[in-house]
């Protein structure tokens, strides 16, 4: 468990620099692990403050996804940003795997709010092609 | 004067024009006042429809049809029950055409079979008047009626113990000729103390042969009985079956027997007859009835007395008699009529009709297609989602993700699919089919309570056709809906089947382990279930709203078009209406000659101001309550050839009280002020010698002195008869030779009244009364030939003739 503590307190206070792609890799996943126990919460806290009736379940826990992994880069980049302040960032490579997870979770919130977007829209575009009559199958 | 409790029943289809039109004359005189002194009682043997219309207030009068349809059952009946006694019916007595076929012994056989209920009809309808008369609240009634004619009360208003019945009818058809002479001596077994009256139309001399031989049968058979009054007797069937006896104690057949005819004393067409309640001989019929049962009976009765003293010689000199009657009247009824049917033309018909305009509390508006199609398409957003939430209703969603997640089934996605695609009992499936019909039901009393309520806002079928239009547009915008996401046809089971399962697949795969970290599995499941169902609902309702539009492309689309036609038949026939009633005020020939309430303001242009009214009803003319239109305009989808003219009817009935009213409201007219000033004094002469020349041409002339028979000039009171007599002296020269008699309730009409008696003397050529008739010799030629072809149709109570005149050779030998 200290070795845990330990761990996060060297990714996330006072990062050193990375020497070698296992070594990134390692770090990214670790960061991975951290983030999704973070995002369960913020996902979940999402999910009781988004509008059910406006989206349906599938789409609103879509959403709290999405809003979690918004969320969660965010909370990566004012990290980087706090220790770039600090001065404890000995290297660009040192906060690679903060950029790499922002990068994930961007891309999970992206990908989650275009699923979103794109159901909301097809029955959009049912209900007007019912009322211009033209016909989409 | 005085007002006798009273019955008049009209005998045959002339008979039911008279009973009609007098409903009509007393609707005028006291409106919706109900007087139970008066019974009026239409017996018909013809079911055919007849045009006479009901007077505003309603059908007082009681309807009988003694019609039977199988007349050889009716005989077979009658001769079981009657044996020997029937044995004046023709066994083989065919009835051919409508009513008693014209047939004098079908007419009496008709009387026979319906005997009891027509008794029991005369008997209880003699009660109930003597009763009315009795009842202080008639005598309150009819003394508001003279309050508010401005004339004060009188004592003993009504004669309560003496009841009088009168029987109208022609003598020309089997009906009244073959069911008179019985019928006389019926209403004296059942209602001895009433005094009946007989009141028989008798044909033109150019009618078909058929109705001169049966109007001479019946009017020797009626001499007959007054020369013989011992000789009637019958066997008639009671209300339990039992044989009725009767034996005449030397009593005539009625008390007086009026034979009124087209023609008048010097056999000129004057009154023509054909089968409709305004025919001239039929109104002056109606108007006779409808002055006696006002009181000029009383008057009648007491110049009777000088008749009994004048004509001493035969019962039957004072037996027939003739009367005539003529008016002068300003027309109530017919201005009233009028103002409503041009209310009906221009306000009411024409703004249904109306394509660009509709009325709305706040005035004409424009109608503007958008909106108007917008009424439907909102109605359809706005209750079609209930509609469609309920044929899931049963499906208890919950408990099926319940069973899923705990794993209920060995394989909860196929037994999934079985819910959704088998029709078997305790599905999914069948519990939502086991919906449609309701839904479809439900979907049409929705679209239908919507188009009520157009009507009930716009009163415009246009407004209702863009409503059905703006339905129909949403109800295909649904159908494309559902489409465009994938729904199958309804029917095709495989590619539902192909779809459910794909929809199974979706539903139970999805964010699967998503929601279950999020601990929104059940949820999420629950909302899956729930699209599924709707899809199923959506398969399966598809046809539903295939039947729906259907339903309102073919049935209400056509329905819509009938009340169209319907609403420009009746606006037609209102514009008819009103165009004859202008031309019947400008006649002079009638029995009727109306007067206008000014010399600057002409009839014609009272009933336009009259109508300028706007037509208020008390209910909606169209609404729709639980699934049905109801209102005047409630058109059948299929109407009636009668239909039309009874929604006219009912439209004429709902406004034209209130035009009455405000008639009444502008006060009393003064007739004798207006002949003078309209300068129609000598029309009113040329009614009244029209009047005096009498409706029956005879070969010895009538006595029609004031002293033997009743001559009547009457007016609202008798000064107001003896100024229109002094008016017509101006004209005349002389003072006319009349008695002035009041007729209190008569307060819009003066009539002129005088009957004829027929005396044959034993001096002189003619010793039967018939035969001074002018036509008698081609009534007889006629009735002669009949009588050597088929003499049992035409004379049923020959038998009765024969023994009697046997028996009283047999006497003197």
């Amino acid at each position: 468990m200290e070795d845990l503590t330990t761990t996060y307190k060297h990714l996330l206070i006072s990062p050193e620099l990375v020497p070698s792609i296992p070594a990134f890799l390692l770090a990214t996943v670790e960061l991975l692990a951290f983030g999704i126990v973070i995002g369960w919460f913020a996902a979940h806290f999402a999910k009781m403050v988004i509008d059910v009736e406006q989206l349906g379940i599938s789409n609103r826990n879509t959403f709290a996804v999405s809003w979690a992994a918004i969320v969660l880069a965010a909370a990566a980049m004012i990290d980087v940003a706090v220790l770039l302040i600090l001065d404890r960032v000995p290297g660009w490579s040192a906060v690679s795997p903060h950029a790499a997870f922002a990068v994930i979770m961007g891309v999970i919130a992206i990908v989650g709010g275009l699923i979103v977007r794109s159901e909301l829209r097809q029955y959009r575009i049912y209900a007007e092609s019912a009322e211009t009559g033209r016909l989409v199958r | 004067m005085r007002i006798n409790p009273s019955i008049v029943i009209g005998l045959g289809s002339s008979g039911c024009h008279v009973v009609a039109n007098l409903e009509r004359i007393i609707y005028e005189v006291v409106g919706e006042t109900r007087l139970d002194l008066f019974r009026l009682i239409s017996l018909d043997t013809d079911t055919r429809a007849k045009d006479d219309e009901p007077p505003p207030c309603g059908k007082r009068s009681v309807s009988y049809s003694a019609h039977s349809p199988d007349t050889g059952q009716a005989i077979r009946d009658l001769t079981q029950k009657l044996g020997d006694d029937f044995s004046w019916c023709p066994p083989r007595l065919t009835i051919e055409g409508e009513g008693a076929g014209n047939l004098r012994a079908g007419g009496r056989l008709l009387l026979f079979d319906h005997f009891a209920r027509i008794l029991s009809m005369i008997r209880d309808a003699a009660l109930d008047v003597r009763t009315a008369a009795m009842h202080g609240e008639t005598a309150r009634l009819l003394h508001d009626q003279l309050e508010r004619r401005g004339i004060p009360p009188v004592d003993n208003l009504i004669h309560p113990t003496q009841t009088v019945v009168y029987v109208v009818g022609t003598l020309a058809g089997g009906t009244c000729s073959g069911m008179c002479v019985d019928l006389g001596y019926a209403i004296r077994n059942v209602a001895p103390e009433a005094e009946r009256i007989g009141m028989f139309l008798l044909p033109d001399r150019n009618e078909a042969p058929a109705y001169l031989e049966n109007t001479w049968a019946t009017l020797k058979d009626l001499e007959y009985f007054c020369d013989n009054p011992s000789s009637f007797r019958s066997v008639w069937i009671s209300e339990a079956g039992a044989k009725v006896r009767y034996q005449a104690d030397s009593v005539l057949p009625y008390n007086y027997a009026y034979l009124l005819s087209p023609t008048n004393e010097a056999g000129v067409l004057r009154m023509p007859y054909h089968a409709s309640s305004d025919s001239p001989l039929v109104v002056m019929a109606s108007m006779q009835l409808a002055a006696c049962l006002f009181g000029m009976r009383s008057h009648i009765s007491a110049s009777h007395v000088n008749l009994q003293n004048q004509v001493q010689t035969k019962p039957k000199n004072r037996f027939f008699l003739n009367a005539n009657l003529r008016a002068v009247s300003y027309p109530k009824y017919e201005i009233s009529e009028g103002a409503a049917c041009r209310m009906i033309d221009e306000k009411v018909c024409a703004r249904w009709l109306n394509r660009d305009n509709y009325m709305s509390t706040a005035g004409v508006v424009p109608i503007d297609e958008d909106k108007a199609q917008g009424v439907g398409r909102n109605h359809w957003n706005d209750h079609f989602n209930a509609i469609w939430e309920g044929l899931g209703a049963d499906v208890d969603i919950k408990q099926h993700v319940g069973g899923f997640l705990r794993k209920t089934a060995t394989r909860p996605d196929a037994n999934l699919l079985h819910q959704i695609t088998s029709p078997n009992q305790g599905t999914i499936y069948s519990q939502v089919a086991a919906k449609l019909r309701d839904r479809r039901e439900k979907l049409q009393l929705m679209i239908k309570g919507g188009l009520g309520r157009v009507f009930e806002d716009s009163q415009n079928v246009r407004c209702a056709e863009l409503y059905l239009q703006g339905v129909k547009a949403e109800l295909e915008n649904t159908v494309r809906f559902w489409n465009a996401v994938g729904t199958p046809a309804r029917g095709d089971q495989d590619s539902w089947s192909s779809r459910a399962r794909s929809l199974v697949q979706e539903a139970t795969g999805k964010q699967r382990l998503l929601s279950w970290a999020l601990a929104a599995r059940e949820e999420l499941l629950t909302e899956e279930f729930g699209k599924i169902v709707t899809r199923l609902q959506m398969y399966l309702m598809t046809q539903t709203l295939s039947e729906v539009l259907a339903w309102i492309d073919t049935d209400l689309t056509s329905w819509l078009g009938t009340l169209r036609r319907s609403v420009e038949a009746v606006q037609d026939i209102a514009a008819n209406r009103r165009r004859s009633i202008a031309a019947r005020m400008m006649e002079v020939n009638g029995p009727i000659l109306k007067i206008g309430r000014s010399r600057t303001e002409s009839l014609q242009v009272e009933i336009e101001e009259l109508g300028n009214a706007e037509p208020h009803f008390d209910r909606p003319l169209l609404a729709s309550l639980d699934g049905n239109f109801t209102g005047i305009f409630a058109v059948k989808e299929r109407p009636g050839p009668n239909d039309n003219r009874q929604i006219f009817i009912n439209l004429k009935n709902a406004l034209q009280p209130a035009r009455l009213r405000a008639l009444e409201d502008k006060g009393h007219v003064d007739l004798v002020t207006q002949i003078r000033n309209e300068g129609r004094t000598s029309q009113v002469v040329d009614h009244f010698k029209d009047a005096q020349a009498m409706s029956l041409a005879t070969r010895i002339g009538l006595k029609k002195s004031p002293a033997a028979v009743p001559s009547f000039v009457l007016g609202v009171s008798q000064d107001s008869a003896r100024l229109i007599m002094e008016e017509m002296r101006t004209v005349m020269g002389n003072p006319p030779v009349a008695v002035p008699q009041p007729l209190p309730m008569f307060d819009h009409m003066v009539l002129f009244y005088q009957e004829g008696a027929c005396s044959v003397q034993p001096e002189e050529e003619y010793q039967s009364i018939p035969d001074v008739l002018s036509d008698a010799n081609i009534y007889r030629e006629h009735f002669n030939s009949k009588m050597k072809m088929q003499s049992d149709s035409l004379d049923p109570l020959a038998g009765m003739k024969t023994t009697a005149s046997s028996t009283s050779s047999g006497a003197r030998q």
